[in-house]
């Protein structure tokens, strides 16, 4: 699936000289590895990657890959991300965040970046908490999970992202683990090459605010769901699975989105419409 | 007919009825008739809050000069029916010099109507429309009201085929034929238009929202994305098949959230982006509008404002967002802040406010209102205007690394890298950030780009268009300060009470932010200041006091919506403030 005929590129190429301010031992730092390498065997030059990020933890990810970055407000990348392809199509636009960012604040963006299934890849670095604020339960943190916020754990069911993402409309719905390096980097590899929404939606250890997540990295599965483009299956795949499975769940080729336009006009044809 | 001052020949004529009746396309053809004949007009329109079947009404005002605001009361009514009138009794102002026609095979007339001792001609149009198969009463008012007028029956006959060109033929037969019916329907009397002169030049027709459209495009506007919202949705509507034949695209956003945050995306990728909204819409803006300001990327929000707050007025008129305008983002938010003052003025705001975000790669913030942006307009040409005001782009270079976004330079704007620029990759951030963009939260970077981001904004020369002067403001004793759409009514005024031998001069700002504080301290100084505004609180003059522009002395007459700020209602408020 990844061509790598002619000259090797190095992950480095596409890190910034900025530090990242995550942790020592944060699931981010194999993201952010990750998703380097892919666009190293990609080879996409670095000027024509537009990495569109919120808030949170995973959304400082924009200032540390070397690219054009852009490291929005909470919750609205998808948005941001979203008028950026449609001016320019030509560009790789990523979007990537955490599961408050994009599954609570966001989480409008999220159901309609889905259905308007534009040509975007969006990196969910799903660690089940909030982090930048120091642990409060997110979205998909389990009910019974206990913090200040929620002493008795919060009581409400969890969002499921890859099921929600199915049934709005996304063409690719892909789970991955921050603890498998190679099979994380080929996943967000076929995510931006899929034309169309592509959700890479990525368990990655908060070590701080939940350290019981650090049992992930034996607990996440590797790659072995086979792509399909039978919803009935994706949804059977998806609603089946314990949450430790990852690969793609669901690919299809569907209408993608994308703003075309002429120049058949002049602003004088505009102008004439009015005279009276 | 009675003949204004105001000007020296004009007609005013309302026409109301039930949702559905017509009253709106009466109005429409009526006005397209009276710029075929070579005059102008203006009309503005009211409905209820039903979105279909509640009552509407047009207001208009002719003249064989233009005229860009509504009568004190209405020369001629028209009734399609009496649904719901009373709820416009306050816009359409009826008094013993009006003649009022209406259909008589619904309601009765109304005592309210009765009481005001208008002339009252009856007319039964259910008869007329069982006669000619296909007609509609609307068609035989506008013969009517021509005929009453003067207007000549084929520049009535040309406005209805350019309005019903698309209904097809057979109801195009109909409505001619009911309105050259209506023509002779009533007695022949002495006609307003009989001593007017008309034009043969072109003009333009056109309401303030697609003034603000074409603006933008003039501008070179290529993305647009929006929520709809009432007033502002026609702005986008306007663009939206008209923009993708002209090298750009509108997007449908999901929230208001998400419009802003594609715009800003769609600009970060070099193209002039901008939204339009109202109200609800632009609070919810507010936090990515600050996200526009740090991270320096040119957008252009368009306010069609209505009354707030909450819901508020959701189809009238109000001057009451400026203050989230101009203060409503979190921190210390320097940004540009516009008003166009009429129609016209509409299209050259609209595009010297795309230039000023593009030049200044910050937020600029117009404020229209629902009157300005849905009232329509028969305005002469408006000639395209040149500004020069372009986005300072970075230059591709090869091996380029040394790329500082947010360099601060003498004039505080640095060059911005397009994507796609090998030598200009960076991270846009609404974090604070160091020269290179790089996140920061040090004292010294924050002081640094603090100052940058304000000094590019307040040491621009905004040049003459800041504001428009009116009536000799160096020699005067009075001076009268305004925005927005009040200027029309306001102006009239000042211009009344000058012709009078009254010493007043009229200042209406079109640059709200940053203020021209010493500049109207300096027209200002010594004088009697009068702030006019539609508001309830008088956020205008607060904020002008505020900033020291004005002295604490002044006097504002402020009014909230929906309400016109009549001109006899500014006079006699400038006139009284002038005696004491």
């Amino acid at each position: 699936m990844i061509e790598t005929a002619g000259e090797k590129l190095s992950p480095e190429a596409y890190l910034s000289d900025v530090r990242p301010v995550w942790c020592p031992g944060c699931g981010h730092y194999f993201v952010l590895r990750a998703l380097t390498q892919a666009l190293a065997w990609l080879k996409i030059p670095n000027e024509q990657i537009g990495l569109v990020t919120g808030i949170g933890c995973s959304s400082r990810i924009s200032a540390y890959v070397d690219a054009y970055g852009f490291h929005g407000v909470h919750g609205r990348a998808l948005a941001l991300g979203a008028g950026l392809k449609a001016v320019r199509p030509d560009m790789n636009v990523i979007v990537a965040g955490g599961d408050g960012d994009g599954y609570s604040i966001g989480g409008n963006h999220f159901l309609h970046a889905c259905r308007r299934n534009m040509d975007l890849t969006y990196i969910v670095m799903d660690n089940e908490v909030y982090g930048m604020t120091k642990g409060q339960p997110s979205p998909t943190t389990e009910p019974d999970w206990q913090s200040k916020l929620a002493p008795e754990g919060t009581g409400i069911r969890r969002f499921n992202p890859l099921g929600i993402a199915l049934a709005s409309g996304a063409s690719f719905i892909a789970r991955g683990s921050a603890g498998d390096q190679k099979g994380l980097s080929r996943l967000i590899v076929e995510a931006i090459e899929h034309k169309g929404f592509s959700l890479v939606e990525i368990k990655t250890p908060c070590v701080t605010f939940r350290p019981e997540e650090k049992a992930w990295y034996k607990s996440m599965r590797k790659i072995a769901i086979e792509p399909t483009d039978d919803m009935i299956l994706a949804a059977q795949r998806i609603h089946g699975s314990d949450g430790f499975d990852t690969g793609i769940f669901y690919q299809a080729d569907l209408p993608v989105f994308q703003p075309h336009f002429t120049e058949e006009k002049s602003i004088e044809d505009f102008e004439k419409e009015f005279e009276v | 007919m009675q003949s204004h001052n105001i000007q020296d020949r004009s007609v005013s004529v309302s026409v109301s009825g039930a949702g559905g009746s017509g009253a709106v396309t009466a109005g429409l053809i009526l006005l397209k008739s009276m710029a075929n004949a070579g005059y102008y007009g203006y009309m503005t329109r009211f409905s209820g809050p039903q979105i279909r079947g509640g009552e509407s009404a047009v207001v208009l005002n002719f003249s064989d000069s233009p005229v860009e605001r509504s009568a004190r009361s209405s020369d001629i009514h028209f009734a399609l029916d009496w649904h719901g009138f009373e709820r416009f009794s306050d816009e359409i102002p009826l008094t013993s010099q009006s003649c009022v026609i209406f259909d008589n095979s619904h309601d009765a007339l109304p005592d309210s109507v009765a009481s005001t001792g208008a002339k009252i001609i009856e007319v039964n149009l259910k008869d007329q429309v069982d006669q000619l198969e296909g007609s509609r009463a609307n068609a035989f008012a506008v013969g009517i009201v021509a005929f009453r007028l003067g207007l000549p029956l084929n520049a009535v006959l040309e406005a209805l085929e350019q309005i019903l060109e698309k209904k097809g033929e057979e109801i195009f037969l109909a409505a001619s034929e009911a309105v050259r019916r209506g023509y002779g329907l009533l007695e022949k009397k002495a006609a307003p238009l009989e001593q007017w002169k008309p034009v043969s030049h072109t003009r333009w027709n056109m309401s303030g929202n697609e003034a603000c459209a074409l603006g933008a495009l003039r501008a070179g506007v290529k993305f647009a994305a929006a929520y709809p919202i009432t007033p502002a949705s026609d702005i986008v509507e306007y663009l939206a098949p008209r923009l993708e034949k002209y090298g750009g695209n509108v997007m449908i956003a999901e929230d208001e959230l998400a419009a802003i945050n594609m715009a800003i995306g769609g600009s970060f990728g070099g193209k002039p982006s901008m939204t339009a909204t109202s109200g609800p819409g632009f609070s919810l803006m507010i936090e990515a509008m600050g996200l526009a300001i740090a991270s320096e990327v040119p957008v252009l929000v368009i306010n069609v404002m209505r009354g707030g707050p909450s819901t508020g007025l959701p189809t009238k008129s109000e001057q009451t967002d400026l203050n989230q305008a101009l203060f409503g983002m979190h921190g210390e938010a320097p940004h540009v802040v516009v008003a166009p003052l009429n129609i016209a003025d509409c299209v050259v705001t609209t595009q010297w406010a795309v230039g000023l975000a593009e030049h200044l790669q910050t937020l600029v913030v117009l404020l229209s209102d629902q009157r300005l942006g849905q009232s329509r307009a028969i305005i002469d040409a408006v000639p395209s205007k040149t500004f020069d005001l372009k986005r300072k782009i970075l230059e591709e270079k090869e091996g380029q690394r040394s790329y500082l976004r947010y360099a601060v330079s003498p004039d505080s704007i640095s060059p911005m890298a397009i994507p796609g620029n090998a030598a200009g990759r960076y991270t846009a951030d609404g974090l604070e950030h160091t020269v290179s963009g790089k996140p920061s939260s040090m004292a010294s970077d924050h002081l640094q780009q603090l100052k940058k981001r304000e000094a590019k904004v307040t040491r621009f020369d905004y040049g003459k268009m800041w504001a428009e002067a009116c009536f000799h403001l160096e020699s005067t004793k009075i001076v009268v300060l305004t925005w927005g759409s009040v200027y029309h009514n306001t102006k009239a005024a000042v211009s009344e009470l000058y012709h009078d031998g009254c010493p007043v001069a009229l200042l209406a700002l079109r640059l709200l932010m940053p203020l021209q504080t010493e500049a109207i301290k300096a027209l200002c100084k010594g004088k009697k200041v009068i702030v006019v505004e539609q508001s309830y609180s008088g956020q205008f003059c607060h904020y002008l006091k505020g900033q020291g522009a004005i002295d604490a002395s002044a006097l504002t007459l402020a009014k909230p919506g929906p309400l016109v700020l009549g001109s006899d209602e500014i006079k006699a408020f400038i006139k009284e403030a002038t005696n004491d």
